[in-house]
């Protein structure tokens, strides 16, 4: 967020300056110097108490450096409040907040921990005392906002302090603070101003030299607020008849505000009665403002003069520009002017409004227009704000707004309904959403029944880019929702209807819907056109200035490539794109995470076990703590085939346990839920429960004969084992030909790959080794390019011998990458020591081994697993000595290192 | 007895502050009855639902008048069905 993007956020940002015609409140600021130790102070007082002159003050003296927040009602949105927040940090240390803030800009909700728990990380970095500062705390009512002082609460070391002023305490656990010593109050009776101190206040500050007597009848009626006490100073001042003025006082009920303020009102100048009066209605004053609004010149000069008489006003900056009425006198003054002049108020809203569009500040305009229920005006003014709403994502803004216009008004403006659309979409309200659209369409479209007068008006307000634009829009959406439903002909259809429709300069939304295109051809399982659409996807983003969407759109291209068996590209794509994260800040994005597991993946692949583990453990890590299920699945399938590679089988099913967990709690894509229900039975198989694995068959409804779909693919190609693995090697054989000829048309050479390489030991199996030559061959042609290593090296040894017997062939055949491949199986039956490289145990030797850690004799292993006494023995040494151990201790010790148990 | 309007319906309320404030603040308080009686002034009248209840009562609060008791009338129109 630029200055120049929000001029008033300098104003929010602001600390204001101590002055110097106060009361020294020494005994307060004292006690708020005690407090730093503790993680909270609390200033919770009505209106008119001076907690902000009181934490002004202090802090002058302070020398600690603060970050301060003046809240209002335009914070009260999670998104709104952590870039006021990141914004207030980065003056006092420029390079706090980017990764939160790029955390914000993803096209979901984004979720609050991570974004708090990676921003709470950088503030504990700074090594420097801290003190974050939010005045006027009760603007705020949103769960998630109070969830995040919690957090911050919980979180922040020591060296950082929080304060809170309010007028109503925060729904904080503020009775645990107190009970720790963790929390510093200072409430209205304290507040209040002593006797002596309002001694002070009349007599030295505001010169009046009052009586004992009449001080403390003054003191009385306000009841020490401080709000009346400066009141009623300012009345008398200049009055001449001052005792009298006290006892028509003390013996008026009037509420002590509502009295004095007409009292001081009335002994100014009629300018100056005007100019608070009118005035009155502003958010925030400067004199250009207050020139338009009143109609008149010599703003500046008033301005000045009232904050020099301590009238009312506060500066908002240090350049004398922005100014705020004091809370308290805005209401009365707003009362007195609806009271004196009603017929005036609709008119100098509407002059506000003006002024405030034509100046940059839209939030204002609109608020203004809503004032005056000019619903028409804020209609139109939302349809302006139309783009950067989405584009800065403030949908709880929009939505505040919309809430508060007529149906039929949003009915007619095109603009509205579908930014009402989009903000339904981003809450998966896809019904809801997609009856917004169809609003929206018939207002741009009008039937020859729907021509109303109002709809023509319209018509001829649109200019027919416009016009354009919106039907752009609509089918943008639409492309959203399909691929939120996976309708891939419904995402093909609408995302090149909009990419038609929408005017080139619509970079993000074109991105947006490159991205959906590109997505549906995967969806596919059409990877060459997939590919084609995900490059020009990617060029659309790189134009856009949308850092996470380009993050999308280099991670969906990688999964292509990764398809295909382009596997070098894959890995240049998933280093690259780190890199620059990293560079950016945004290493903790989810697609960061995703684009970590993808690349642990491919090393994977390439057989660098240790590479691929540490980058797919990474990428979960990340990917676990945001919100996006789907990310989040893949990532763990990508850590899941690692751990298979590496004959990790327990953490392998601990992995996916927490997949299918997943799976049951929430919504899925039907690839993914494919993938994980392959995975299921793939374990069972490397379990050897062929019987489980059988009736997984039926369970999913899978059928030797069935037609071949694209979104089940894994499902089918783990039939396929099955088959095999019960003997029905013929069947197996015509399903892979199947399945081999579908991966052919796509393009899907790492399918392809694993599917002959299967056929080619199925094959063999059933006696024909010839034909397994042929596609073994196949298979190694194919996979060449890529550099496959691993995918031969998980089919174990039959693998081996099949590639040993090519080798004795004198026929062309690639010979430096057979022997690649066969010395990497050499090296995969070894596990690494300190001491070198070890021979892998077996799942045998590993069971005997786990019986002798749990103190079982010989006997007892023997009658355990129902094999002979010299078996037993047998295993015990092969076991000692791949361990290079020499007794049972010795082994049980060494296994334990080497985390075999 | 409470009725089945309770959360969402439409109610008589009768909320007492601190302070005398006379009837041109009616206005202010949404058109609220504003009557006072020595030092208390009571602001009366029917509020929409319990978000229009709250938000009167930050209003009140805004104007720096303490909060003395806050009713809601049983009504004839308040169990009225719908």
């Amino acid at each position: 967020m630029k200055d120049e993007q929000y001029p008033l956020l300098a104003t929010k940002l602001y600390i204001p300056q101590p002055r110097s015609d106060i009361v020294q409140r020494n005994h307060l600021i004292d006690r708020l110097s005690d407090g730093i130790s503790k993680k909270l102070t609390l200033i919770s007082a009505p209106a008119g108490f001076g907690k902000t002159t009181l934490l002004s003050e202090w802090i002058s003296r302070c020398q600690i450096p603060v970050a301060w927040i003046s809240l209002g009602k335009g914070e009260n949105d999670f998104v709104q409040f952590i870039t006021y927040l990141v914004a207030a940090l980065k003056r006092i240390e420029e390079s706090i907040g980017q990764t939160a803030l790029s955390m914000l800009q993803s096209p979901q909700l984004p979720e609050i921990e991570p974004i708090v728990i990676n921003l709470i990380k950088e503030i504990a970095d700074i090594p420097n005392d801290l003190m974050l500062v939010f005045d006027d705390y009760h603007a705020i009512d949103t769960d998630k906002i109070h969830k995040i002082i919690e957090l911050l609460l919980d979180y922040l070391p020591a060296h950082i302090h929080l304060v809170i002023a309010t007028r109503a305490d925060p729904p904080l656990p503020l009775a645990r603070l107190r009970v720790g010593s963790q929390l510093t109050e200072l409430r209205a009776a304290d507040l209040c101003f002593t006797a002596d101190e309002t001694t002070l206040f009349f007599n030295k500050i505001m010169n009046l030299k009052l009586s004992g007597h009449d001080i403390s009848v003054l003191e009385s009626r306000t009841e020490g607020w401080i709000a009346g006490l400066q009141l009623a100073g300012l009345s008398m001042q200049g009055r001449e008849d001052v005792p009298s003025f006290i006892k028509t006082f003390a013996g008026d009920d009037r509420h002590v505000v509502d009295y004095l303020a007409e009292e001081v009102l009335n002994i100014q100048s009629e300018k100056i009665q005007n100019f608070l009066l009118q005035t009155s209605i502003l958010n925030r004053l400067s004199a250009p403002l207050c020139d338009f609004v009143t109609n008149n010149k010599g703003s500046q000069e008033i301005l000045n003069d009232l904050e020099r008489a301590n009238l009312f006003i506060v500066p908002l900056d240090n350049k004398r520009y922005w100014y705020r009425y004091h809370h308290l006198f805005a209401d009365l003054l707003q009362q007195r002017l609806r009271q004196t002049q009603s017929d005036l108020v609709a008119e100098l809203h509407k002059r506000a409004s003006n002024w405030c569009r034509q100046n940059g500040l839209e939030d204002e305009a609109v608020n203004h227009a809503l004032a005056t229920q000019d619903f028409e005006r804020v209609a139109l003014l939302i349809a302006e704000q139309a783009d950067t709403i989405w584009e800065r994502g403030e949908h709880a803004k929009f939505k505040h707004w919309l809430e508060k216009l007529p149906a039929d008004l949003i009915f007619s403006k095109p603009q509205l309904s579908v930014l009402q659309a989009e903000s339904l979409l981003i809450r998966w309200r896809l019904d809801a959403a997609e009856q917004s659209l169809q609003v929206a369409e018939q207002a741009l479209n009008p039937g020859p029944d729907h021509a109303t007068e109002s709809s023509l008006i319209e018509q001829a307000q649109l200019s027919n880019s416009d016009r354009m634009k919106m039907l752009g829009r609509i089918a943008a959406n639409r492309s959203l929702i399909a691929s939120f439903r996976e309708d891939v002909a419904g995402i093909i259809q609408h995302a090149n209807r909009a990419l038609e429709f929408l005017p080139e300069q619509e970079l993000t939304w074109r991105s947006t819907v490159a991205i959906t295109l590109g997505d549906g051809h995967s969806i596919k399982g059409d990877l060459k056109t997939a590919y084609q659409a995900q490059l020009e996807a990617l060029e659309a983003c790189k134009m856009s200035d949308n850092d996470f969407l380009l993050l999308i759109a280099n991670a969906n291209l990688a999964v292509t490539l990764r398809q295909q068996g382009r596997l070098q590209q894959t890995l240049e794509i998933c280093q690259q794109q780190v890199q620059l994260a990293n560079e950016s800040g945004m290493s903790q994005t989810i697609v960061v995470g995703w684009l970590l597991a993808i690349w642990g993946e491919v090393l994977a692949e390439l057989n660098n076990l240790d590479g691929a583990i540490d980058k797919a453990r990474t990428g979960v890590e990340v990917t676990e703590r945001c919100g996006d299920v789907g990310m989040l699945c893949k990532s763990y399938l990508c850590l899941m085939r690692v751990l298979y590679s590496m004959g990790n089988m327990t953490d392998t099913e601990e992995i996916f346990l927490r997949l299918e967990n997943i799976s049951r709690q929430s919504d899925i894509t039907i690839k993914t839920a494919s993938m994980i229900a392959a995975w299921q039975a793939r374990i069972w198989l490397a379990q050897g429960k062929l019987e489980t694995a059988s009736q997984w068959i039926v369970k999913h409804g899978l059928e030797v004969e069935g037609a071949l779909q694209f979104a089940h693919e894994d499902e089918t190609i783990v039939l396929a084992r099955i088959l095999i693995a019960q003997g029905r090697l013929d069947e197996a054989i015509d399903l892979l030909d199947r399945l081999i000829k579908e991966c052919e048309a796509g393009g899907r050479i790492t399918a392809l790959v694993e599917m002959l390489l299967i056929q080619a030991l199925a094959l063999r199996a059933q006696g024909n080794p010839d034909k397994a030559m042929v596609i073994l061959r196949k298979t190694l042609s194919i996979a060449e390019p890529g550099g496959f290593v691993r995918i031969f090296i998980d089919e174990g040894p039959p693998v081996a011998e099949l590639l040993e017997a090519l080798l004795d062939d004198n026929t062309d055949i690639p010979r430096v990458y057979v022997k690649k491949l066969l010395s990497a199986f050499r090296l995969s039956k070894l596990i690494r020591t300190d001491e070198g490289l070890v021979e892998r145990l077996s799942e045998r030797e590993l069971e005997v081994l786990g019986f002798i850690a749990a103190g079982l004799s010989n006997k007892n292993i023997m009658e355990e697993l129902f094999i002979s006494m010299s078996t037993v023995k047998t295993h015990l040494s092969h076991i000692y000595s791949k361990l290079n151990v020499n007794s049972r201790t010795q082994a049980i010790l060494k296994a334990k290192e080497l985390d075999l148990l | 007895m409470v009725t089945q309007n309770v959360w969402h319906g439409a109610a008589d309320y009768q909320i007492k502050v601190k302070g005398k404030l006379g009837n041109q603040w009616s206005e202010w308080f949404e058109g609220m009855t504003v009557t006072s009686e020595g030092a208390v002034t009571t602001i009366s009248g029917r509020v929409v639902d319990q978000p229009a209840l709250h938000g009167l009562l930050v209003r009140i609060r805004d104007l720096g008048l303490p909060l003395i008791s806050v009713e809601r009338l049983e009504s004839e129109q308040n169990n009225k069905k719908k």
